[in-house]
């Protein structure tokens, strides 16, 4: 699924073992609305700390329920929302630093495809338009020039120009649109694509084209993938590395592989669980997790998980967990895996290793 | 619970007349439960799923022709007049959404109208039909129930307010309850919570439900029978292990190939190519055809009959026997 | 299990809907050609406008020669089509050449208006919060006073006179257009292609230009046509208190404060100016509606 690139690009800087988006505590705090009359300022913790690293040519999924901060996340990166605290590190070089690049330059290389939706893509303009929007107005492509483009482009995502490149996208089906919106993403040459929910809207078997079409594309043009999804299903198909959020904290975080074969944080496996049986003869009989997730606004104290974890324990409303390593890329952000945590079943964990 | 018949409906079609066109939304639908019975009908969007479940309770807007017959616990309700319906709708037949808000009034707090509900079809008084809001309430595991008996729809949470409305589709027994896509919208954690509850519910009222779904997991967990729809149609209806075994129709086959659930991750995904058909220009034979790997000449010809190919197992296409026939003897539920 | 994989993908991604494109414009001009209502109203103001631009053509006398001898003859006077004024001027050619100082006075202001409140609108619906707010307080200091008694009171510092008319309800004008257009220009720019504009590292005025006006000029077509009907009337109601045109320029405002004795005399007369105002606003007002129902289009689900 995933060998390490064989081509370099022109802009690489720092070789295959550098990671092409290194992202250090980032923080985003979104003031809540409403309540005029309460004298303390009620913050919604949107993403709290968030570390991550994604390395070329590889694929990090990134899965979490909804109020997760993902998407928050996601838009973070892009500088389309300002960040409150954290680094952003695009191959070596530091975003908004002085001797690192603009975020300018940042969305020449990364860009985003978005959940397909009638508002992703501008009603008044062709297709061909639409994807030639960027090359011309950012890079300053002549109009004929990222026309070309555009039209190979379409021909790259499976749409024939001549059909499609003057077609609105009112025309088009929710299948069609989305690869309209993965040529707009990939109109100004990114090395990083960020795809949020790219698939959430669509068909199941429209999904699957387009995930075809996604894994094509990162091995001809040599591209670098943050999924972003709820859906498990889809995230352990595409990543090579998987980070689990929870109310805008990072609650695991490792190879895909092993988080879906053992996953360690209660929340985890409980999201595991939690995805509906296939065989009608073994159904689920107990949901793993009860209740609503809390509210973004007032998260509980320590670890934000406690209030529907089943092994929660004073020590957790004192302490939040921070990602501890327990095993060879694989992270966890829980008290029960740390010994010494104070937790009553750390000792035991760390006993039985495996 | 008896084994009788809850529902009945036969050749079930509805057109939507617009200026320049007609829409075929269902084709000759043709079904039958048992109360107590959960009939999942599976199909992706624009196949007519939702629009038959409206056309059932007839929901449906005014430059719509419906044919057929529906029958609901004996009662022939094509024909019943609009007063007879209204006391049908919310009483006998009860319907939940994927968007509460659509069932929700946001004016108006989920006691009042859970008890306005069962006071318009029971007659019995409000301090009485406050209690068993409640109790409602308290059943669909509804955290500090009392309370939220003063809630507004918008100081809930997404899958509280799902719950809501399953208690105010519940609250005058009804005993056929259908269910348009309603944990789609929901958290992959919550949507097993309600998938949960609604079977608890469905064996201890001894509803009937049909639950309409695009996800295969989903009516795996609900269902007792089901039913694959396309272009209008149920293309094949079964016994939810033998539709998920067999699978009989192609359609089926391509739909459950295209799903995730068993695909090795990283390698390519079957799909079905093509698109489905415009709803306004059904082509002639069988619908699903254009896209079929086993289509015939005759395929596109004819309209493929329902055939038998199983206990209470139909498909409708014209090469289920001869492929019944070639499969005979391997045992299909090893795969996928 | 039927293997699928094995279909040949050139029938995979098929065709878009529809035999040709059809942009957006292009289906409400379609279903304004449906809707009668609209084409019977487009046809009344188009010769309403026919008729001014052709006044010399289409009036039968010279709107300012009088005659004593020829005062308040009633309707149907053999040569005078609708009688005359008080000073024995013929009503038809005066309503005739009276269209064009209406309709100038009327349509100008709502042109200019829309112009300078347009790009208000859209600089503070996509500029900060900083911006957005220096924007729009002060166009809620102009909201703060009635559209009529704002433009008496204009007129009233200024004086009188087109020009001065166009520049009042100009100003009157502007505040609600700014206003309308950056309610528009912020739901346009919370949408994802926006976001993806901006995200493509374009400059803000081709986002602007490009990606959030195409989605506005509906509603700004929408409402600019509705004030247009409004601003016929305040301009003839300026003209009927004395601060819009001034005698004896034909103007359907000043008639109808000129044949206001009349109306015991010969009532029908002296109400036509006011029936040419209420055709021409009403006909703006129901084009506004028809425009918006045609441009209100369902995305098919």
């Amino acid at each position: 699924m995933s060998a390490p690139h064989r081509l370099i690009d022109p802009r690489d800087r720092g070789g295959p073992a550098q990671p092409l988006l290194l992202v250090r505590d980032l923080k985003k705090y979104f003031p809540a609305k409403g309540h005029l009359l309460t004298s303390r300022r009620e913050m919604v913790q949107a993403v709290d700390g968030v570390s991550f690293s994604v390395m070329k040519g590889t694929t990090l999924g990134v899965v979490g329920e909804s109020g997760c901060g993902k998407s928050t996340t996601a838009r973070l990166l892009l500088h389309l929302i300002e960040p409150d605290a954290g680094d952003i590190v695009f191959d070596g070089d530091g975003v908004g630093d002085p001797q690192g690049i603009s975020v300018r330059e940042l969305r020449l290389q990364m860009q985003m495809v978005f959940q397909d939706s009638y508002s992703s893509l501008n009603p008044r303009a062709t297709v061909a338009d639409i994807i030639a929007f960027g090359p011309r107005s950012a890079k300053k492509l002549s109009p004929p020039a990222s026309r070309e483009r555009a039209e190979r482009l379409l021909d790259q995502v499976g749409l024939q120009p001549s059909l499609f490149a003057r077609r609105y996208p009112h025309e088009l089906s929710g299948g069609q649109r989305q690869r309209v919106n993965i040529a707009r993403a990939l109109a100004l040459e990114p090395r990083l694509l960020i795809l949020d929910e790219a698939v959430s809207a669509l068909d199941k078997s429209v999904e699957a084209q387009i995930l075809n079409l996604l894994d094509d594309l990162r091995r001809n043009l040599n591209l670098t993938y943050l999924f972003i999804s709820h859906d498990l299903n889809v995230i352990r198909h595409v990543s090579d590395r998987v980070v689990v959020m929870y109310l805008g904290r990072i609650v695991e975080a490792g190879q895909a592989e092993a988080i879906f074969r053992r996953p360690h944080h209660p929340y985890t496996r409980a999201l595991l669980r939690a995805m509906p049986s296939m065989d009608p003869d073994r159904r689920t009989d107990v949901s793993p997790l009860t209740g609503d997730p809390p509210n973004p606004i007032n998260p509980p104290s320590g670890c934000r998980f406690r209030t529907r974890c089943a092994f929660a324990e004073a020590v957790c409303a004192r302490e939040p967990p921070t990602l501890a390593v327990i095993g060879n890329d694989h992270d966890v952000a829980c008290h029960m895996m740390v010994p010494g945590s104070g937790h009553s079943r750390a000792d035991a964990v760390a006993a039985a290793d495996d | 619970m008896t084994d009788r018949v809850a529902v009945e409906v036969s050749d079930l079609a509805v057109r939507f007349r617009q200026r320049e066109r007609t829409i075929h939304a269902v084709n000759g639908v043709s079904f039958r439960i048992t109360s107590g019975e959960v009939l999942g009908i599976l199909g992706e969007s624009g196949c007519g799923k939702s629009v038959t479940l409206r056309a059932l309770m007839r929901l449906l807007p005014a430059n719509c022709e419906i044919d057929g017959r529906v029958v609901i616990n004996g009662e022939d309700v094509t024909a019943a007049p609009a007063v007879r319906l209204e006391e049908l709708r919310g009483g006998a037949i009860a319907m939940i959404f994927q968007e509460p808000a659509s069932a929700l009034d946001p004016v108006f707090t989920i006691g009042e109208q859970i008890t306005e509900t069962i006071i318009r079809h029971q007659g019995i008084s409000r301090h009485q039909a406050r209690q068993r809001a409640l109790g409602l309430l308290e059943r669909v595991q509804i955290p500090s129930a009392r309370r939220r008996l003063d809630s507004y729809p918008h100081e809930m949470s997404g899958g509280m307010r799902q719950r809501a409305m399953i208690a105010l589709a519940l609250s005058c027994n009804p005993s056929l309850l259908l269910a348009d896509e309603p944990t789609t919208a929901l958290d992959v954690t919550v949507q097993i919570q309600i998938l949960l509850l609604l079977r608890e519910l469905q064996r201890e009222f001894g509803m009937a439900v049909i639950f309409v779904t695009h996800d295969v997991g989903a009516a795996v967990e609900v269902s007792d029978r089901l039913a694959v729809m396309y272009a209008g149609r149920f293309v094949e209806t079964g016994n939810v292990r033998d539709v998920l075994n067999r699978r009989a129709h192609p359609y089926t086959g391509g739909l459950l190939a295209a799903n995730l659930h068993g695909a090795e991750p990283g390698a390519r995904l079957t799909t079905i190519p093509g698109s489905p058909p415009n709803l306004a220009a059904l082509p002639q034979g069988c619908a699903f055809a254009p896209r079929c790997v086993h289509a015939l000449d005759l395929c596109r010809r004819t309209d493929p009959p329902a055939v038998m190919c199983g206990d209470r197992h139909i498909a409708r296409c014209l090469r289920v026997e001869e492929r019944r026939a070639i499969f005979a003897g391997t045992d299909l539920a090893s795969t996928g | 299990m039927v293997d699928l994989a094995a279909a040949p993908s050139s029938l995979a991604f098929d065709e878009p809907q529809g035999a040709e494109p059809r942009s957006y414009w292009s289906t409400v001009a379609d279903r304004l050609k449906r809707d009668r209502l609209t084409i019977g109203v487009a046809t009344v103001l188009l010769l309403i406008i026919a008729l001014a631009v052709f006044a010399p053509w289409a009036a039968t006398h010279d709107p300012l020669q009088g005659s004593v001898l020829r005062r308040l003859k009633p309707v149907g006077t053999p040569g005078y089509l609708l009688g005359t004024d008080e000073t024995g001027r013929d009503i038809w050619s005066r309503l005739v050449y009276g269209g064009r100082l209406s309709l100038v006075c009327g349509i100008t202001p709502v042109l200019l208006a829309t112009l300078i409140g347009g790009t208000l609108g859209l600089v503070a619906g996509i500029g900060s919060r900083f911006v957005n707010m220096l924007i729009m307080r002060v166009v809620d200091v102009f909201y703060a006073f009635p559209s009529v008694l704002l433009a008496i009171a204009i007129c009233g510092v200024i004086g009188a006179g087109i020009g001065n008319t166009i520049l009042s309800l100009t100003i009157v004008f502007t505040a609600p257009i700014v206003r309308v257009t950056e309610s528009l220009a912020t739901q346009v720019k919370g949408r994802d292609f926006v976001e993806a504009a901006r995200a493509s590292a374009a400059p803000l005025p081709a986002i602007i230009l490009r990606q959030v006006l195409p989605n506005v000029l509906g509603g700004m077509l929408v409402y600019a046509t509705s004030l247009v009907s409004i601003s016929i009337i305040l301009s003839a109601g300026l003209s009927f208190l004395g601060l819009g045109v001034t005698p004896p320029n034909p103007e359907w405002g000043l008639m109808l404060n000129a044949l206001r004795q009349a109306i015991f005399v010969n009532p029908l007369v002296a109400a036509l100016p006011g029936v040419a105002i209420l055709i021409t606003s009403l006909c703006f007002n129901l084009l506004s509606d028809g425009l918006r129902s045609a441009m209100d289009i369902k995305l098919p689900a």
